[in-house]
């Protein structure tokens, strides 16, 4: 049953937003910039926030001795986190995909829950093109997002990358526009009943709900964070 | 002479050596490292190595509470990591043979 509902990456998530407000100063400007260029790579997602318990404790610590970070870690923060994406490299591709499906499955739920409570529950209804597509490029948007404010902070300049990337998803994002303004609007891919699309979008929401806690729980396990 | 690639094994060994000593945390084992001659162990050197050690299941981790304020992450050696310190050590024996050979030969 706990595995239904909760998950451990949130959980640690949640731990570190938390711990990262007791440290203050240039300790917690420098453990920022080393989280952001971290996760510029491709280190597991779960891995990274454990990593990112351990450096918030040293960073308290560093407080706590009136020492700065670096000076706690003894050698210079760009080398130190090389030597940790060197440790923790692995593909994380499936993590994104997770989390990228979770969010735009929840997104069309309530999305949907909304229109039926206003709207109620129309015979000629279905999942519509445009709202699908528009949750999922959300979600990536989000993620493309992200990983250019991660690429442009830290210690390169990789601010060429990071205008490319941008791009692309701009070019993405005005090709969506342009297609949705010459008709797309309103057809649905999936027709039916409003009380099917609601049990329908509600079973894959609590799917993809249990199958994200499950993933997450079994990949805290790997690790020594508790 | 640039000694961080035959570095990078030994220093596993002896890590592994210290926390099966006594269960312990980062900041000792830096200072017992010290103790014994590796000046240049710090805690950012030592960090990613126990990453790496944890990664292997060398190591296992629990977070207990410490007097100085936020709990600390407390190690100590799984079986497998027994298991390696004595291949370590006795490979680290030969070693040390052949290698007192090959120098000391003319003596």
């Amino acid at each position: 049953m706990k595995d239904f509902w909760r998950n451990d990456y949130d959980r640690i998530c949640w731990e570190n937003e938390k711990r990262l407000d007791g440290v203050s100063g240039k300790n917690r400007v420098a453990l920022i910039r080393m989280f952001w260029y971290v996760a510029a790579f491709p280190v597991s997602l779960f891995q990274l926030e454990v990593v990112k318990k351990d450096l918030i404790g040293l960073a308290s610590e560093a407080d706590m001795e009136k020492i700065s970070l670096e000076e706690k870690l003894g050698v210079p923060e760009e080398e130190f986190c090389k030597a940790l994406i060197e440790e923790g490299k692995t593909s994380r591709s499936v993590e994104k995909l997770l989390l990228i499906a979770r969010d735009a499955i929840l997104a069309l739920f309530i999305f949907y829950t909304f229109d039926f409570v206003f709207n109620g529950f129309s015979n000629q209804t279905g999942l519509e093109i445009d709202v699908v597509f528009f949750a999922v490029f959300c979600e990536i948007g989000r993620e493309v997002l992200r990983a250019v404010a991660r690429r442009r902070s830290g210690y390169q300049d990789s601010k060429k990358k990071s205008r490319i990337v941008f791009l692309c998803y701009a070019i993405i994002v005005l090709f969506y526009v342009g297609w949705i303004s010459i008709g797309m609007k309103g057809i649905a891919f999936f027709p039916g009943h409003g009380w099917l699309i609601f049990v329908i979008l509600l079973a894959a929401a609590a799917g993809i709900w249990f199958i994200n806690c499950r993933y997450w729980n079994r990949c805290s396990a790997q690790y020594d964070w508790k | 002479m640039d000694r961080s690639q035959m570095m990078k094994g030994i220093l596993e060994g002896c890590i592994l050596k210290v926390i099966g000593d006594k269960e312990t945390y980062g900041y000792e084992i830096v200072d017992q490292m010290q103790k014994y001659g590796f000046e240049e162990m710090k805690e950012g050197t030592l960090y990613p190595l126990l990453l790496r050690l944890e990664k292997k299941k060398y190591i296992a981790a629990a977070f207990k509470e410490s007097p100085m304020g936020p709990k600390r992450k407390y190690y100590h050696l799984t079986k497998e990591g027994e298991a390696y310190v004595r291949e370590f050590d006795d490979a680290w024996e030969q070693l040390k043979r052949s290698v007192d050979q090959v120098m000391r030969r003319d003596q």
